[in-house]
């Protein structure tokens, strides 16, 4: 392939490349999706997120073509309705039955939730893969699909295995965990006949890694002990149920305070989270990129952690303001900002790419829509 | 479909294009030309040329001025056809203008269709779940399960407010449970609780249980009207409206679940979930209200009992909307034409019909039950 890319081919002989060129009526899907939501108590939210997507799909040009989402409302709800149908609807009816027969506190309940918990939990990795391959096997450039060629099944095992590895070594196995799940997500990432390739060690992101990580670990310790502190001296004075905190001059404003307080403790607990792992985020996102290849071309990304703090910024303003309606264009800018710093490199011999002989799922993503998943 | 037919003719329009056969990704130069019933498309590399018919034609996306049109034909499903921008987009589009529609009706009226019908099922199954079902469910519920789910409703209703159990007014309370369906042979079976809540008012719970305020006691200026109460509590244990109730509030939340996919939250805890819970549909009181009538009249106990507890309380000020036996009653909806309505249904018994209820002595240790 290398050898071949650097002769000329017959359509494009320049680098690969990838560009976000805006349409016009992006706000137009945002109000009419905004509004049949409401009126269909978000069963409409499968046809919107299409409306969505094959908008902002038909953005992304490469080499000077766009992609085009071929996907439908109507699979998106079937995939739902399958997944409410399989696992929610059984799950609230038993528990809903071991309500009535052993009453709310019990063992029997509790280990049904424990169980459908991490039902949910290994089922992710699932959710993650399977909408993928839904999205790639729905988009189409130059009338040419992708897919994943590989299994869920191992995918699936694999990511349960970094989520408790994750809380095992306390967050420490988190480079080398992605870096795999991103290994087999872009090695099994197929265009017609045409593979993506990864590569690369974790060796690189492991600074950024212990930065983020010990800055974080500060933090918490400190808003640990500032909120810690107090409660003790409290606790020292008061001792008694809530009935008994008039005595001491506690009144329930002051209560109420105190819970507003601890409220807005955990947003802005959760603002510095986000700000802190930017850091790694973006550095995570630019290795990747360098390890990817497909046919000729290797790719770069340019992302810092000020401009994906501004991304999340803006998209939480946005999100705020609008009071949802903007989510199209949080897809929109989520996408522009992957797109606007990628930098490709070599080029890519189309005609030797044919069409995609994989079966086509038959419905989309429903484990991504009930786990909340997808972005866009 | 391929065609044999001549191409570009002299005076027809011919434009450059790029077409994608949808077997390879590669990039084929193609000549456009716009003949009367389609387009006419020439591959000179491949010496290859095919008709699109403008019937079967449609845009992959809305065409927009200054961007490049692009198509794709029922005839050959995985092909594309790319029209530059300009003067070879803007006549495809006059040739063919049903292109620049931007509502497909067939695919809106599909959507809205699909829309409805799941709106029309879900509020089928709402209709279900919230009207007769319950009802029915609760019917078939064993004993058992009634028990336990009183047993909880109980707890979280009482919570750490102290159970009344005063020798004396045991005793009492005793009688008058024997005295209330003592000549009823279908009363179903129960048990009544006295409990220090801050509220006048009394509630049916799962599993036959009823449970009074002590201040509702207190409030009361004679036996009859304690057992007026209860007998109207009685009629909601008859019909088991709280095991309906609770069935209805586990269907609402997989309803809930069903639409917007989201767990939402357990709404079978906490008290003020139970009074929502404990709050029936004005037909349900009046069943109740019913049963009440028919136990006061085939008992002997005096009516008027009830009928001065619920014009006191209707009064009486600060007691706004509340669940129980004062559904309606309440400040907020004291307007409300049921509330006089469910006074104006009590008559008196017929002369020399009524008997004691509770003898005066016991009446006092009632009164004193949580002392």
């Amino acid at each position: 392939m290398t050898a071949m890319s650097d002769q000329r081919q017959e359509d494009h002989g320049d680098a690969l490349s990838i560009a976000y060129r805006p349409r016009a009526g992006l706000l137009r899907i945002a109000v009419v999706n905004w509004l049949l939501n409401i009126v269909t108590f978000t069963l409409y939210r499968f046809w919107a997120k299409t409306r969505v997507r094959r908008h902002i799909w038909s953005c992304v040009h490469i080499d000077g073509e766009p992609l085009e989402y071929t996907g439908t409302g109507e699979e998106l709800f079937l995939g739902a309705l399958v997944v409410f149908g399989v696992l929610f609807v059984p799950f609230i009816a038993v528990s809903g039955l071991v309500y009535l027969v052993w009453g709310p506190q019990n063992a029997v309940s509790t280990g049904l939730n424990l169980a459908f918990s991490l039902i949910v939990l290994v089922l992710y990795g699932m959710a993650v893969y399977r909408a993928r391959r839904y999205r790639l096997s729905r988009t189409l450039w130059r009338g040419i699909r992708g897919t994943m060629a590989g299994s869920p099944g191992r995918y699936t095992l694999k990511y349960f295995a970094a989520l408790v590895l994750r809380l095992l070594t306390l967050g420490w196995s988190t480079p080398a965990m992605n870096l795999r799940l991103e290994d087999r997500m872009v090695n099994e990432t197929v265009f017609g006949s045409e593979p993506f390739g990864f590569a690369g060690s974790s060796g690189p992101l492991y600074r950024r890694y212990a930065v983020c990580w010990l800055i974080m670990f500060a933090i918490l310790l400190a808003a640990g002990a500032a909120v810690a502190l107090p409660l003790i001296v409290m606790s020292a004075k008061v001792s008694g149920t809530l009935h008994d905190l008039d005595r001491y001059g506690i009144t329930p404003w002051m209560l109420l305070l105190m819970v507003g307080a601890g409220i807005a403790g955990l947003l802005l607990l959760g603002l510095i989270y986000a700000v802190v792992w930017a850091g790694y985020t973006a550095r995570q996102m630019n290795v990747f990129a360098r390890y990817t290849q497909f046919g000729g071309a290797r790719f770069s990304l340019a992302a810092t952690a000020p401009s994906l703090i501004w991304l999340y910024a803006g998209n939480l303003l946005i999100f705020v303001f609008t009071l949802g309606l903007g989510q199209p264009f949080i897809a929109q800018r989520n996408i522009r900002y992957f797109i606007d710093r990628l930098k490709t490199e070599g080029a890519v011999d189309w005609s030797a790419i044919s069409q995609s002989t994989a079966a086509l799922d038959k419905r989309g993503e429903g484990l991504a829509d009930a786990f909340d998943i997808d972005i866009f | 479909m391929p065609s044999t037919s001549t191409s570009s003719d002299a005076g027809r329009q011919t434009f450059a294009g790029q077409l994608f056969d949808g077997e390879t990704a590669a990039s084929h130069a193609v000549g456009l030309t716009l003949l009367e019933g389609g387009i006419e498309i020439t591959d000179h590399a491949a010496g290859k040329v095919r008709l699109w018919a403008f019937s079967g034609l449609e845009a992959v996306d809305p065409p927009l001025a200054g961007h490049a049109l692009r198509l794709r034909h029922s005839s050959e499903t995985g092909s594309r056809l790319t029209v530059p921008a300009g003067p070879a987009a803007e006549a495809v589009l006059r040739a063919a203008p049903h292109l620049a529609r931007r509502i497909n009706p067939y695919r809106l009226m599909r959507q809205l269709a699909i829309v409805a019908a799941c709106l029309v099922v879900l509020a089928a199954i709402g209709y279900a779940v919230l009207s007769f079902l319950p009802q029915v469910a609760a019917d078939l519920m064993p004993d058992a399960w009634r028990q336990r789910l009183g047993d909880s409703v109980e707890r979280t209703l009482v919570q750490s407010n102290k159970v009344c159990g005063n020798a004396a007014g045991l005793d009492a309370l005793a009688t008058l449970d024997a005295r209330l369906t003592d000549s009823i042979p279908d009363a179903p079976r129960f048990s009544v609780d006295v409990v220090e809540l801050p509220v006048v008012n009394a509630f049916a719970v799962p599993g036959g249980r009823i449970i009074v305020s002590g201040e509702l006691i207190a409030e009361a200026k004679g036996p009859e009207e304690v057992a007026g109460v209860l007998a109207h509590e009685l009629g909601h244990v008859y019909y088991r409206h709280p095991e309906a109730q609770f069935v209805r509030l586990m269907g609402t939340q997989l309803l809930l679940t069903l639409a917007t996919g989201t767990s939402g939250g357990n709404a079978l805890g906490g008290l003020a979930g139970l009074l929502a819970i404990l709050r029936y549909s004005r037909a349900a009181e009046a069943q109740a209200d019913a049963f009440g009538r028919r136990l006061m009249t085939e008992g002997g106990i005096d009516p008027r009992g009830l009928r001065d507890f619920f014009t006191r309380m209707q009064q009486k000020s600060g007691g706004a909307s509340q669940g129980g036996i004062l559904s309606g009653i309440g400040n907020m909806l004291s307007s409300h034409p049921g509330t006089a309505e469910r006074i104006a249904k009590i008559k008196p018994l017929p002369a020399g019909k009524a008997r004691m209820v509770l003898s005066a002595q016991a009446f006092r240790g009632l009164k004193a039950i949580c002392r």
